[in-house]
């Protein structure tokens, strides 16, 4: 009796670690897509002490995780709409934002992610929360990331904000 | 029987601290007691950090509050009520106060609050100043929510109809 509850527990021990290499090896989309955004806000997050060539190399960077195409369209408050349209034009205003900008702390505390049926694409709904430096008041936005998979690589094609009050 | 007590209290000092003098029934008792702080969590009662100015001067940035999640199971929230509205999770929530119910139309006329075309008269509002809003009647299933602190610029403040399914709950406090 004793030796088939070990052979099962070992059994047991074997399926779980299985699994888990699998997961490890194979992520699922959803997380693949959570880890590559929050890495985005990272990126995306600057503070007083960033070089003058690091926030060119970062804005840069931070580009490699749109489509060439890409459209963004964000209801910024006291803003109103604001629409930028391609990798090249995001990043530009990316670098602009760094320069005039004395930091950002740029977070996503809640991401949704849900992929479609054939795999290639998939949605992210998230809540952004942004720090400015030197303003009292946070930014918070919810917003809606969409994604396709393109040549093995999950690229942001389309970024809008999502009215949580209508 | 007084061995018995003497065995009991044999467990040094230091370990009767750390894990009781029988450490495995700490241990189940940690484990229930972790499974029902995530039970009240996830069903009952949510507690919650305010940060921001917008329910100035009911709640003040960095108080600290609870968030009823049963509050809504058989009712409907009531005007007055202040509420937690989910976004994309629940890990950032605005709060705000319903003021329109469903059906309602609410309005805004130099910062007073206007219901169906009468002004309501709202206590809990301290800081006001002159906003104006047209007429917005509010759907079936919705609920107009608004900040206390109208004295903030009407672009910055975040305020509207929120779906009951983003309802998440009433603050208790």
């Amino acid at each position: 009796m004793r030796k088939w509850l070990n052979a099962g527990l070992l059994l047991l021990a074997v399926f779980s670690l299985g699994f888990l290499g699998f997961n490890v090896l194979f992520p699922a989309p959803q997380k693949v897509i959570r880890k590559q955004l929050l890495a985005m806000a990272r990126l995306a997050s600057f503070d007083v002490n960033e070089a003058p060539l690091a926030k060119l190399a970062n804005s840069q960077k931070l580009g490699s995780y749109f489509a060439d195409r890409v459209e963004v369209a964000l209801d910024l408050p006291g803003r109103g709409q604001q629409v930028f349209s391609g990798r090249e034009e995001l990043i530009q205003t990316a670098t602009a934002a760094r320069m005039q900008l004395s930091s950002l702390n740029v977070q996503f505390p809640d991401i949704v992610v849900t992929v479609a049926s054939d795999k290639r694409t998939a949605e992210a709904h998230v809540t952004v929360k942004a720090i400015i430096g030197g303003q009292r008041e946070m930014y918070i936005e919810e917003m809606r990331f969409s994604l396709e998979k393109l040549r093995g690589d999950w690229l942001i094609h389309r970024i809008e904000s999502v009215n949580t009050l209508k | 029987m007084t061995a018995v007590v003497q065995e009991n209290n044999s467990a040094p000092w230091w370990q009767v601290i750390l894990v009781g003098r029988n450490p495995r029934w700490t241990f189940l008792r940690i484990v229930i007691l972790i499974i029902g702080v995530m039970l009240m969590r996830q069903f009952v009662v949510l507690p919650i950090r305010v940060d921001g100015i917008s329910m100035l001067p009911t709640y003040k940035s960095n108080a600290v509050n609870f968030v009823n999640r049963l509050a809504y199971v058989y009712g409907k929230p009531q005007r007055g009520d202040v509420v937690a509205i989910r976004m994309a999770g629940e890990h950032i929530m605005l709060m705000k106060r319903v003021v329109g119910l469903p059906g309602e139309t609410v309005e805004f006329r130099r910062g007073e609050l206007f219901i169906d075309g009468e002004a309501t008269d709202e206590p809990y509002v301290k800081l006001r100043s002159r906003w104006n809003m047209p007429p917005v009647k509010v759907g079936p299933d919705e609920f107009y929510v608004v900040g206390d602190n109208r004295s903030m610029a009407w672009a910055d403040h975040k305020q509207g109809r929120a779906s009951k399914s983003k309802i998440v709950g009433r603050a208790i406090l």
